[in-house]
């Protein structure tokens, strides 16, 4: 193993990538779109879950790519995969209810988990017009569990949305259930900040750890809804030299999502 | 054999899309977008078009930004790593135009039903959002055996399906090269769910090309209407193994769209300008297009 | 006409190939061996290919996943390995094969039945009760399917009073249903049987849906229609005699398109 450059600190996206990666579980079929969720799912692949199935937007089961790809649809993407059968396959995983766990990134949160990818200001007069749903509706009304990952500030975890475009717990206690949802709907989301979860009780988000240095209140205060009274909070996982030298070295060398120029 | 050719210019096969027409727009994100026909139905000037398709980019944003638009139908608009879509954002935030709110099944289920010759197709997707109150297509529906909520989406029956493939022999026979991401599913439920089907290819082949490799075969003659040919015409795009994305154009692409002149003038040298497809080539260059094509796999 | 110069499989070759339409796209099924391979697989293939040589139309031939396979390099063996090493235009996955006729594009479904009424209704579930049947017949297949959707289809059977019945022992395919409009009531988009050629004669429907003999092949007589069926016969009031295939016809049909007689004297394996 290369010495770690003890100059180069954690970045707040190796952070998240670690975390991410160990709310994969082994054995598990996870759905993985660009950026931090393939370089957390290559994490998981390389250390704790070497029997994940990833299974990638554009329809690739497991590869084994020599260089990071740009993205779900770059060719590159597909060396070494057990199968390349196209996006109504990977998406017709989703629908039969067969996959584990989805990650999801927004531009809107709420204190449900629900989120916002369509519009930001009024829908028929936006402020910004954002890209849409893409998969994640169906990801998140149809896997098992999802995972949210984002920066956090108040602009983003607001009281109401602006538009759903993705349902988390919808209105609180069994709303998903009489949408007629399957799945169990949201588990965590992975921040700069912070790591959060769901009240089981109330649905609602709350936080559940923090990463050195950074207090409750600083949360609270990137924060535009009430986040409860906190329980016992636990501390972040801190990247081991082993996760910074797979990240670093092997999974995006050339810091394509993660890298100090992100920071 | 008394088989006609569906062989057409690219002028005479846009010329089959009206004013006012329900498109729908093959491949997805950045791939295999029909891009040559895109810009032609620019250079014709066609207006008020309902554009459809399941993941766009450039594809949708250069037709919106271009004026050809009236109504956006898919479950995203955005170009990629290079972030938002500027011209799909200005129409919406500034001129109201309509958008179609899907996610991506209920987008390709769409497609899907209308293939198949059904009325609708059920899914889970949409339920417990605002997607049903800004898309008439997905309507909640009890499911008759065992009284769950399901959603129903309704069929789409699109004036003109575009799709842009690797090669087709003159009668129409449409094929993928082997290589490929066999991500070619939806674009069949696409040209398959319209009235209207022109595919742009890469090549035109020999009829014993193609029926020495039968099983790739996408799209049968009897689903095509014409076949355009229109090399690198998925440009900026990639075209699965054949050529990767032009990020250096695409990046230029979205730094011209941050002002409506800029994208003007980005049309003015790229689209209107360029007489024909040829001349886009050209003003591309040979030597863009063969670094593009040189990355084709890692393997 | 009673002069044998030609075969009965040429003579429906061409009585079926002059009634195919120009942008037409037709389903051939395969599987069956010996005369039903004749009359299921061989007659309409051959068909297809006289009407575009002759009469110079565009029709698309369907072999199940199949389209337009080159009958030049017919296998001799219909076994999967031969199959798949046909050229041939597509080899779609086989939902896809089926879904042509469910979204309208199949303009004539070529089919046949172990029982037809004299509606068009078919059988090929069971002789006897469903519950207890004398024969269990394979089911439907796809035959279901070639007569809900087609825009019309052409039932290809030999004359037999087992086989052309009074009423069906199990109705698995609907032709013109009980009664006029039967079709329409039930919502049903395609046309239903057109014609049914036969090795007597060829019939066709009245506006009714009631099945009438149009035409008699050289050498057949009424009496010999009467005696293989099983219902009441009703002839046209223009009872004609089917037209004998022309020279040339023959010519295609014997040097061209069949010259080993794989199709039309069922020498596939």
């Amino acid at each position: 193993m290369r010495e770690l450059d003890p100059r180069r600190e954690i970045s707040p996206d190796e952070r998240m990538a670690v975390a991410a990666a160990r709310e994969i579980h082994d054995g598990d079929v996870a759905f993985i779109g660009t950026g931090l969720p393939m370089v957390a799912a290559y994490l998981a692949k390389a250390t704790h879950a070497p029997g994940v199935r990833l299974v990638f937007e554009s329809g690739i089961v497991d590869p084994e790519p020599r260089e990071l790809a740009m993205g779900v649809g770059d060719y590159k993407l597909a060396h070494g995969s057990t199968k390349i059968a196209g996006t109504a396959y990977a998406l017709s995983l989703l629908q039969g209810g067969r996959v584990d766990i989805g990650f999801l990134g927004t531009a809107e949160i709420d204190a449900f988990g629900n989120l916002n990818s369509t519009v930001i200001g009024a829908y028929r007069k936006p402020r910004v017009r954002l890209p849409g749903s893409g998969g994640a509706n169906d990801i998140a009304s149809m896997a098992k569990r999802f995972v949210t990952i984002c920066r956090m500030d108040r602009r983003r975890f607001v009281e109401k949305l602006q538009y759903l475009t993705t349902p988390g717990f919808l209105t609180g206690p069994g709303a998903r259930e009489a949408a007629g949802l399957p799945g169990a709907g949201p588990v965590r989301v992975i921040t700069d900040l912070a790591i959060l979860g769901f009240d089981p009780e109330t649905n609602r988000l709350r936080v559940e750890e923090l990463y050195p240095g950074i207090s409750l209140d600083a949360v609270r205060a990137q924060c535009g809804f009430d986040l409860g009274e906190a329980g016992s909070i636990g501390e972040a996982p801190v990247p081991t030299p082993g996760q910074l030298h797979l990240l670093r070295d092997v999974i995006d060398p050339e810091g394509i999502y993660i890298g100090p120029k992100r920071a | 054999m008394a088989q006609p050719s569906k062989i057409r210019s690219l002028a005479d096969a846009v010329a089959l899309i009206k004013d006012g027409d329900v498109v729908a727009i093959g491949g997805h994100t950045a791939r295999r977008h029909p891009m040559a026909l895109m810009r032609e139905i620019i250079r014709q000037g066609r207006k008020d078009l309902h554009v459809v398709g399941w993941n766009n980019g450039i594809d949708m944003d250069m037709l919106v930004g271009a004026g050809c638009v009236s109504t956006v139908e898919t479950s995203y608009v955005g170009i990629g790593s290079f972030g938002l879509a500027r011209n799909f954002r200005r129409a919406c935030e500034t001129d109201g135009l309509r958008v179609i709110e899907h996610s991506e099944t209920t987008a390709m289920d769409r497609f899907r039903a209308a293939s198949i010759g059904l009325p609708l197709f059920p899914s889970k997707t949409g339920l417990g959002t605002d997607l049903p109150s800004t898309n008439p297509h997905l309507k909640p529906f009890t499911d008759p055996f065992t009284g769950e909520t399901w959603m129903a989406v309704e069929a789409i029956r699109p004036d003109v399906a575009i799709v842009h493939a690797h090669t087709a022999d003159e009668q129409g026979n449409v094929q993928l090269d082997p290589e490929r991401w066999h991500d070619n599913s939806p674009d069949v439920m696409i040209a398959r769910s319209a009235r209207t089907v022109i595919v742009s290819v890469e090549q035109i082949v020999s009829e014993e090309t193609v029926m020495s490799r039968p099983i790739d075969t996408i799209l049968p003659r009897t689903d095509v209407t014409c076949i355009v040919e229109a090399p690198y015409g998925a440009h900026p795009c990639c075209c699965d193994a054949r050529y990767d994305y032009d990020l250096e154009h695409l990046g230029r692409y979205h730094e011209a769209t941050a002002s409506q002149s800029g994208f003007a003038e980005w049309l003015a040298d790229y689209v209107t300008g360029p007489a024909d497809h040829w001349a886009y080539l050209e003003k591309i260059g040979a030597r863009r297009l063969m670094e593009v094509s040189m990355k084709r796999t890692t393997r | 006409m009673a002069t044998n110069d030609y075969s009965l499989a040429e003579l429906l070759t061409v009585c079926v190939s002059r009634e195919l339409e120009d942008g037409g796209q037709g389903f051939i099924g395969l599987g069956t061996g010996g005369r039903a391979f004749t009359m299921a697989v061989g007659v309409p293939s051959v068909a297809a290919e006289l009407a575009r040589r002759h009469r110079g139309i565009d029709f698309t031939t369907q072999y199940g996943v199949t389209f337009e396979p080159d009958l030049k390099k017919t296998p001799a063996n219909f076994a999967d390995p031969y199959l798949l090493a046909w050229p041939s235009k597509a080899q779609v996955r086989v939902e896809e094969c089926l879904e042509y006729f469910r979204r309208g594009k199949m303009t004539v479904g070529f089919t046949s039945g172990a029982q037809i009424d004299r509606r068009g209704n078919l059988n090929t579930v069971c002789i006897g009760s469903h519950d207890k049947p004398k024969v269990r017949l394979v089911g439907p297949i796809a035959q279901s399917d070639h007569c809900t959707y087609a825009k019309y289809t052409f039932v290809m059977m030999v004359q037999d009073p087992r086989v052309f019945v009074p009423k069906l022992d199990f109705r698995s395919a609907l032709g013109h249903g009980d009664a006029a409009g039967d079709r329409r009531r039930l919502g049903v988009p395609g046309g239903g049987p057109r014609k049914v050629f036969t090795d007597l004669a060829i019939w066709g429907f009245d506006a009714d849906g009631d099945m009438r003999v149009e035409t008699l092949h050289p050498g057949a007589t009424r009496e010999d229609v009467v005696r293989t069926v099983g219902f009441d016969v009703v002839f046209a009031d223009d009872l004609g005699a089917t037209p004998a295939p022309t020279p040339e016809e023959l010519r295609l049909i014997r040097e061209e398109i069949d010259p080993e007689g794989l199709f039309l004297e069922a020498r596939i394996a």
